[in-house]
């Protein structure tokens, strides 16, 4: 618990009268790849939002490294070391993959009141840019444009463009939404390497990929967190298994 | 929004704008062989536009803010010049200063005047986005207008006339030539800025908050910021070439400044290609030239000049700048099939 990279306590969230966050309160411990999942409509992704500041939560503490970030702007939050991968697909059409992660180290690396040198003959950007395109197995697609990109190379992008920030905490917003069986596998594979260097909160449909990549998980069920586990203990549960993965 | 390639500059880049700069700094000798003068003038004009609408285009094509305010900042140029050569004329000091017909003096103040003005209203402006934006800026762009009219000292709603000799330094530039070659001097500065400035980081950070801002603010960048700094940018080269105008015709009137002249200059971008740097000086050259063509034929030339433009735009979507690029592929079309 020392070592928490994210503590996150009492956080609610309403749209009207639904609650789509209902007193959540979890931690993430540094390295480690906490999965959540629950059934559609649990408010994974509204969780994620008010984890990266694009919605404000109605009341309570998200701390990053014991500091408290609730109430940041979303791009404030970014330099500090939280990174997204969006559920789905966010891109600039025309601008290339390695455009993407050069945008992203250049985002990281100070402001950009830089208004001479042209940013793509920039190797402090180009070089680490290149790097995060080849972690996830984008080398060859470099230079084509995001409308380009199929589906999977897309998905793969949004990793790349997170891991070129080099974040304290990754959010993980169903990396492998819509990847076939085999690019699926292929994205496994890669958050399996990630794991190792990033903290990360993955949420994830593919249980195969969720039970064989996270140290826990948590079960979310209308807005709240009815378990925190070990996947062995998560699998065990009659609850859990009553609430989601019954059926 | 167009297609903005981020790429370093090619010289093929390079290439359209230095023909354009190029044919315009032909027109004077023109001029001189056909012994038309009044050529020089319609140039300076088309120079002076051209400034105007590449200015907007920074943050149009961009930064993606379809601002209807630009005439108002344009005038704001123009007034500081004329007020400061009113002062000189008049010799009345302007509080503990002396007015001045030196552009080297008048020309970075009507930049530094209007960039200001551009910062009050992109402050307030940018708060909002899309229709509302446009709304605003429309509204500064009438508060600009209506408070050009009330400067009854400086001509009010007849303009102000500039008596004095304008000169740059020790240079003496009342004679239409020269002011030509100095207006165009500008507009090449300005191209070149401009286009260093897409391509720098701050206009990488511009555009992707202009395309995808969810994407720009989740890699850690405020688009708000760099949207405001590019307005100020922006109103500051509008500035210039008001300034400039004012210059060039000796006069600055509030006309130049109704809304409508703000929507000429977004005219004037789309029709040139706002997707590229050079694109609104063709624009502005074209949506000149054809106003004087067409008013000389009939004095119902908007009604052809509207079905122009929405021929060009709905042909080319890229605008006119976009004309060599859709020539070259019908012709890898025409040649793949023969």
């Amino acid at each position: 618990m020392a070592d928490a990279i994210l503590q996150v306590e009492c956080l609610m969230k309403s749209f009207g009268g639904l609650r789509a966050t209902n007193d959540l309160s979890m931690n993430v411990e540094r390295g480690e790849c906490h999965a959540i999942i629950g059934p559609n409509g649990a408010g994974k992704t509204t969780f994620i939002a008010q984890l990266q500041g694009m919605l404000r939560p109605d009341a309570g503490v998200i701390r990053l490294e014991g500091r408290d970030i609730a109430g940041e702007p979303a791009h404030r939050r970014a330099r500090m070391g939280i990174a997204r991968s969006f559920q789905i697909t966010s891109l600039v059409p025309n601008f290339t993959a390695l455009d993407h992660a050069a945008l992203a180290v250049q985002a990281r690396s100070g402001h950009s009141f830089r208004f001479w040198r042209a940013a793509r003959r920039d190797a402090r950007l180009l070089d680490p840019a290149r790097e995060a395109i080849e972690t996830v197995g984008l080398g060859a697609r470099a230079d084509t444009q995001a409308r380009d990109l199929s589906h999977g190379e897309a998905r793969q992008l949004e990793l790349a463009i997170a891991i070129a920030q080099r974040p304290k905490l990754l959010l993980l917003d169903e990396p492998m939404a819509g990847m076939g069986r085999k690019d699926g596998a292929a994205m496994t594979r890669l958050l399996a390497q990630l794991k190792r260097t990033y903290s990360m909160i993955l949420i994830e449909h593919d249980m195969q990929a969720v039970f064989s990549l996270a140290d826990r998980i948590s079960v979310l069920v209308a807005g709240h967190i009815i378990r925190t586990g070990a996947p062995a203990e998560i699998r065990a549960d009659p609850e859990v298994r009553a609430a989601y993965l019954g059926h | 929004m167009a297609d903005n390639p981020p790429h370093p500059v090619r010289w093929r880049d390079a290439l359209p704008p230095a023909i354009l700069i190029a044919t315009l700094a032909a027109t004077p000798l023109v001029a001189t062989a056909i012994g038309d003068p009044f050529l020089v003038k319609v140039a300076t004009r088309v120079v002076i536009f051209s400034i105007a609408a590449v200015a907007l285009n920074f943050v149009l094509g961009f930064g993606g803010l379809v601002s209807l305010c630009h005439a108002g900042l344009f005038g704001v140029g123009g007034y500081v010049v004329g007020v400061l050569a009113w002062h000189d004329f008049n010799a009345e000091p302007v509080w503990i200063f002396h007015g001045t017909s030196n552009l080297a003096i008048s020309l970075p103040l009507a930049a530094m005047t209007s960039g200001l003005a551009a910062a009050a209203v992109g402050a307030i402006s940018l708060r909002t986005s899309g229709p509302y934006f446009l709304m605003i800026t429309l509204a500064f762009n009438q508060m600009l207008y209506y408070g050009a009219i009330a400067l009854q000292k400086y001509g009010g709603e007849d303009g102000l006339q500039i008596m004095s000799d304008v000169s740059l330094g020790p240079f003496d530039v009342s004679n239409r030539y020269r002011f030509f070659y100095l207006a165009l001097v500008v507009l090449s500065a300005t191209l070149l800025l401009t286009g260093r400035f897409v391509r720098s980081r701050f206009g990488v950070a511009l555009r992707a908050a202009a395309q995808n801002e969810t994407r720009a603010i989740a890699v850690g960048i405020d688009p708000w910021v760099y949207r405001l700094v590019a307005f100020v940018i922006s109103g500051a080269l509008v500035g210039v070439a008001g300034a400039l105008l004012a210059a060039g015709q000796q006069f600055v009137s509030p006309v130049d400044m109704s809304w409508d002249r703000s929507g000429d200059l977004v005219v004037m971008a789309v029709l040139g290609g706002i997707g590229v740097v050079w694109g609104p000086a063709l624009g502005a050259a074209v949506f000149i030239v054809l106003e004087l063509v067409l008013s000389s034929w009939t004095s119902h030339w908007q009604l052809a000049f509207g079905l122009l433009v929405v021929l060009i735009v709905v042909t080319l979507r890229g605008g006119l700048a976009d004309l060599g690029r859709a020539l070259a592929g019908a012709r890898r079309m025409e040649a793949a099939r023969g």
